[in-house]
């Protein structure tokens, strides 16, 4: 049986390299890559430049990925089922699920390769741009400590009632690495009703459980935007849960500005415990996830339909599936019930109640698979953790790949090869 | 053993294919009511003009088409089964083949899917190589490769598994007089040893000399069958052998053969068709095998000879 | 089937005759109504490579791409990540560069609505200064005959640097004065003629302030001596410049700029630096004959558009400050010119009586 599969497999790499499909669409990412580096602007400094370009270059190489492997999918049964090659092959002692898989995993092949390249020059990248700055620089220091880095992250629960003073939240710590030196962040943002207010001065304290004070700083802080506070890793306890505490004190004038803290994210303790290499490996992992998945969807849809169709049919669901979300916004049968009632008329009509439950449906059965997005966390130097990434395997590749593995197969058990295109 | 060799490998009953349009309307019957079946050890062959369903027929036997009606019995099997496919080989009237690939990789992944062993498979993707005349050719790719070469390559990949059951679909299409003889002498060397070829063609005067038993079809249905000199004999007719005698002779002869048969006799000098009349030509011409190994008399692999 | 065949083909060559003349009727209505965005295209020959793939590759999805980017730019202003905003913004406006309405949004959200939610006054800096560098860099670039970029430009210059809305407009101050200054010399006033004769000076001047010498001198004859460390003295430069390529549309607000500008700069527009990194901004009334061409200018082309309270306004204001500042003649020439053009009953009884009306009290 794998010998079966690693031979379709190993053909179907190998008529990706000699068609020239593995030289293109590498150079084609080299270009979009090198194009990025060469032409992106940050915020005006290095470390925002690299974040932009992390982002930019981690999106852009799995939408090009993405696409050019659909392509490549669709076409691997496709075309063959069309020139009839295929034929000489379902003569052969091989079953269905053989087939599919072989040609799944010779897709996934290419992916590998293209993705570790791609892996590579994003490493490469990253590199030059830390030695292009000077250590010990703010600029120098936000590359090493808030971009090139694998930060675990934990955001605060709120404790006592609103208006409570001094405010308070508690928290577990990550688990810290042997020996860790440098600094965790403690980011925390203010809900602003204007633009430009007056600076917040407060002070900030964390306590064990024992009540013992861990840490605390006085601050200076902008009521917009994100505002960080710099800990040093010595003066945490890794895996203990922690108390947090900020309370406002009086300006130069005697006045305190009573800023409320934002809802969404109020504060938020990154602590650094691994490094960009292996975080960009997890990240570039959860890429795969995707692609392989966008591979299976092209192998099965080639089972079904001609080249073309399948590539439409396929690129239409992933559309739809990305559009989901502002679908359901736009369509949500509450929101089309509130808007008619407002409206004066009467209540939706059958297409929109339709195409809300549609849209909804679509949403609910695919968002599993927009869960594990890599998003702009290595940019952001958070860590990806293995478990989100062998959890992405498991729901991307086994979970949704397998349907479309026995779907494909059930397409392909029941199909007449040699019927007149 | 005798038993086995004389016993039924396909049996097709009332083999019908109806292809529709998209709207499930029928389009064309291709075959109607079809019956036939084929034994060990005989070269069958389907015989018919071009679209008289003799491929289609094949095609339903191997699995690429569902019958619309009818049973189809292979080897104590159905066709699509793994266990089938594991002990048939099966040439298409157009070799499709993977353009990218050269003969040995070709050769080497048809028997990847036969699960041979990468020794057994490099062996026998050798032997096939040199037995088809291929072996120069061996890392071109099959995309340069002119149709006569590309349809000796479906042969040698027919040839991987050494099958039970060959079916060869207009095997000597594409070649030219001196392939078709090869192809003819290598397929009546397979049967000597026990293989059974099923073989599709229109042109009759392909298969005549190789073929046991054959039917022959039109629009889809069943014609005539039988044994092929059964089917070919005149049986008011017969004719003597004799070396070139001198006029006064044969004059005497056929006074005599007159006088007591009491019949019409006629007197004519055989002659070699145009096939053996190329072949020999070429074969002088080459001079023995190494010059053109086209021009020689295949050599059959090892391990097809049992 | 072969009369099925040929009905089939009938039909389709029926309908391919059919769309292609529905094609010609609304060939004609759709080009008319293209007409404008299609005659602003028309430099594309000189445009740069940016614009012409823009323009005539992407065609009609330009729009939608814009569109999407925008809503990327939205979301991460919202989640408070800026980073991407300069690169989303450049796109943005290559996307649709001949649309002043874009850039001016832009530049706009990245020296106004950004920059104040950066804590480090270094920072805010930066995103004020990629405002400016949108319009001036980039908006000048693309859209050199729109007096709207220019008149945004100024604005920057004139409110956002200039103005005392910003908490922090005292250090954009300091920090455009040291800008100047590295350019051209610590006074701010450079010597045209040398300037010009420099190429290399010149070059830098323009990739680090986006000044052209010899505009810079026309504009200091016609309103000067300016000092440019001052930010509305840019303000004035690039109005004048709107000013040169507007027509009557785009005048009136560079108009208005250029004699607004200037009023400021009469009552602050001489800089001196202080104690350690501080700077002090001082009247200078050398620039009344400027303001007063900058304003006469504008009375000439528009009477009834509040130019006139506006010129009365600065008259009694610069009345008042001369006198304090002991320069009678030069404070009763104002006071001759508001009486003379804008009589009112507190100018009725003369000079003294208007600055002993007005004035500053004795021991005040």
């Amino acid at each position: 049986m794998y010998n079966r599969i690693f031979g379709i497999a190993g053909l179907m790499f190998r008529q990706a390299v000699r068609s020239r499909f593995v030289v293109s669409l590498f150079c084609l990412l080299l270009t979009v890559l090198v194009g990025f580096t060469l032409t992106i602007q940050g915020d005006g400094t290095a470390s925002g430049r690299l974040q932009v370009l992390l982002s930019y270059a981690m999106g852009a190489v799995g939408s090009v990925l993405g696409m050019a492997t659909l392509w490549l999918a669709c076409g691997s049964l496709a075309t063959e089922i069309e020139s009839r090659r295929i034929h000489l092959v379902v003569v052969k002692p091989v079953r269905v699920i053989e087939l599919w898989l072989g040609k799944w995993m010779g897709i996934l092949a290419v992916v590998l390769l293209q993705l570790v390249a791609a892996g590579l020059f994003m490493w490469a990248a990253a590199r030059i741009g830390e030695h292009r700055t000077v250590a010990g620089t703010p600029d120098g220091i936000a590359v090493r400590e808030e971009v090139l880095v694998a930060r675990e992250w934990v955001e605060g629960r709120r404790l006592g009632p609103p208006g409570d003073r001094p405010v308070r939240w508690s928290l577990s710590c990550p688990e810290l690495p042997e020996g860790a030196t440098g600094m965790a962040t403690l980011s925390y943002r203010f809900l602003s009703a204007w633009r430009d207010q007056p600076p917040v001065i407060g002070h900030w304290m964390l306590r064990g459980e024992d009540g013992r004070i861990w840490f605390e700083s006085d601050c200076t802080a902008n009521q917009d935007g994100v505002n960080r506070l710099k800990i040093p890793l010595a003066q945490l306890r890794g895996g203990e849960p922690v108390e947090l505490l900020f309370e406002e004190r009086p300006n130069a004038a005697g006045q305190v500005t009573g800023a409320t803290f934002h809802p969404e994210r109020e504060v938020e303790l990154l602590v650094p415990t691994g490094g960009f290499g292996a975080n960009l490996m997890r990240a570039l992992l959860l890429l795969f996830c995707h692609v392989a998945l966008l591979a299976a969807l092209g192998v099965t849809a080639g089972t079904l339909f001609t080249f073309p169709v399948a590539v439409f049919a396929s690129l239409a669901l992933v559309v739809a599936t990305l559009l989901a979300q502002f679908f359901v916004f736009s369509t949500a049968p509450e929101r089309v019930a509130h808007e008619h009632h407002h409206g004066g008329e009467e209540g939706p009509s059958w297409i929109e109640r339709v195409g809300a439950h549609a849209s909804e449906t679509v949403r609910m059965a695919m968002a599993p698979t927009l869960r594990y997005r890599v998003g702009l966390r290595l940019a952001e130097g958070r860590r990806i953790p293995w478990r989100e990434v062998q959890a992405a395997a498991a729901v991307l590749i086994l979970g949704y790949g397998g349907v479309l593995c026995l779907a494909g197969c059930l397409v392909l058990r029941r199909r007449e090869w040699a019927l007149p295109v | 053993m005798q038993e086995k060799a004389n016993s039924t490998i396909l049996e097709v009953v009332q083999l019908t294919k109806v292809f529709c349009d998209f709207w499930r309307r029928p389009k064309v019957r291709a075959v109607d009511g079809l019956n036939l079946s084929v034994r060990r050890g005989e070269i069958f062959g389907l015989l018919g003009p071009n679209g008289s369903g003799k491929s289609t027929t094949i095609k339903l036997l191997l699995g690429l088409l569902h019958p619309t009606e009818g049973s189809i019995r292979l080897m104590e099997g159905r066709p699509g089964d793994v266990a089938v496919h594991r002990r048939i080989g099966y040439l298409p009237e157009v070799s499709h083949l993977y353009r990218y690939l050269t003969p040995r990789e070709t050769l080497l992944f048809y028997g990847r899917l036969f699960d041979l062993s990468a020794r057994e498979r490099r062996a026998r993707t050798d032997q096939l190589l040199e037995m088809t005349g291929l072996t120069a050719a061996a890392d071109r790719a099959v995309g340069e490769f002119s149709k006569g070469m590309a349809r000796r390559l479906g042969l040698a990949q027919a040839l991987l598994n050494a099958p039970e059951l060959l079916i060869l679909d207009e095997p000597t299409s594409g070649l030219d007089p001196m392939g078709c003889r090869q192809v003819k002498e290598m397929l009546r060397a397979l049967a000597d040893q026990g293989t059974t070829i099923l073989l599709t063609s229109h042109l009759l005067a392909d298969v005549e000399h190789i073929c046991d038993r054959v039917v022959i079809m039109y629009n889809g249905k069943p014609r005539a069958a039988g044994n092929l000199r059964d089917l070919l004999a005149t049986p008011d007719r017969m004719t003597l052998d004799l070396p070139v005698l001198d006029a006064a002779t044969t004059r005497r002869l056929l006074q005599t053969i007159r006088e007591t048969c009491d019949c019409e006799a006629e007197l004519s000098r055989p002659s070699m068709n145009l096939e053996e009349f190329f072949v020999r030509v070429v074969r002088e011409a080459t001079n023995g095998a190494s010059a053109a190994p086209e021009a020689a008399t295949p050599r059959m692999a090892a391990f097809l000879e049992k | 089937m072969s009369r099925d065949g040929n009905r089939s083909e009938v039909v389709i060559l029926s309908a391919g005759v059919a769309l292609l003349v529905l094609a010609g009727v609304f060939h004609k209505p759709l080009l008319k109504a293209r007409m404008p965005s299609v005659s602003d295209q028309e430099g594309l020959s000189g445009a740069p490579p940016v614009v012409v793939f823009t323009t005539v590759v992407l065609g009609g999805f330009r729009g939608i791409i814009a569109d999407a980017l925008w809503l990327r730019a939205s979301y991460l202003q919202d989640e408070g990540r800026f980073l991407e905003l300069v690169q989303l913004a450049d796109w943005i406006t290559k996307l649709e560069p001949h649309t002043s309405d874009i850039w001016v949004f832009h530049a706009w959200n990245l020296a106004y609505n950004i920059s104040v939610m950066m804590p480090l006054p270094e920072d805010r800096w930066r995103w004020v200064q990629q405002g400016l560098h949108l319009l001036r860099d980039e908006g000048v670039r693309y859209n050199p005959s729109d007096p709207r970029i220019y008149q945004e430009l100024g604005w920057l210059f004139q409110h956002k640097l200039g103005g005392e809305s910003d908490r922090l407009h005292a250090y954009y101050k300091i920090q455009w004065a040291h800008l100047v200054a590295d350019q051209l010399g610590r006074n701010g006033r450079p010597d045209y003629d040398e300037l010009s004769r420099d190429p290399a000076r010149t070059l830098a001047l323009h990739q680090a302030l986006g000044l052209d010498p010899a505009r810079m001198q026309v504009v200091d004859a016609l309103y000067g001596p300016l000092d440019w460390r001052v930010p509305q003295s840019h303000a004035v430069y690039w109005a004048y410049r709107g000013l040169q390529v507007a027509g009557s549309d785009g005048y009136l607000p560079c108009s208005r700029m250029i004699y607004q500008s200037m009023a400021e700069l009469f009552v602050k527009g001489r800089l001196t630096w202080g104690p350690g990194d501080t700077i002090t901004m001082l009247a200078d009334a050398r620039l009344l004959p400027g303001v007063m061409r900058a304003y006469e200018d504008a009375l000439s082309r528009y009477e009834g558009v509040g130019v006139r309270e506006s010129y009365a306004n600065f008259l009694v204001g610069a009345t008042l400050m001369l006198h304090a500042r002991g320069d009678s003649r030069r404070s009763r020439n104002c006071f001759d010119r508001l009486h003379g053009a804008y009589p009112t009953p507190q100018t009725a009884d003369g000079y003294e009586a208007f600055i002993a009306a007005y004035g500053p009290r004795p021991g005040a």
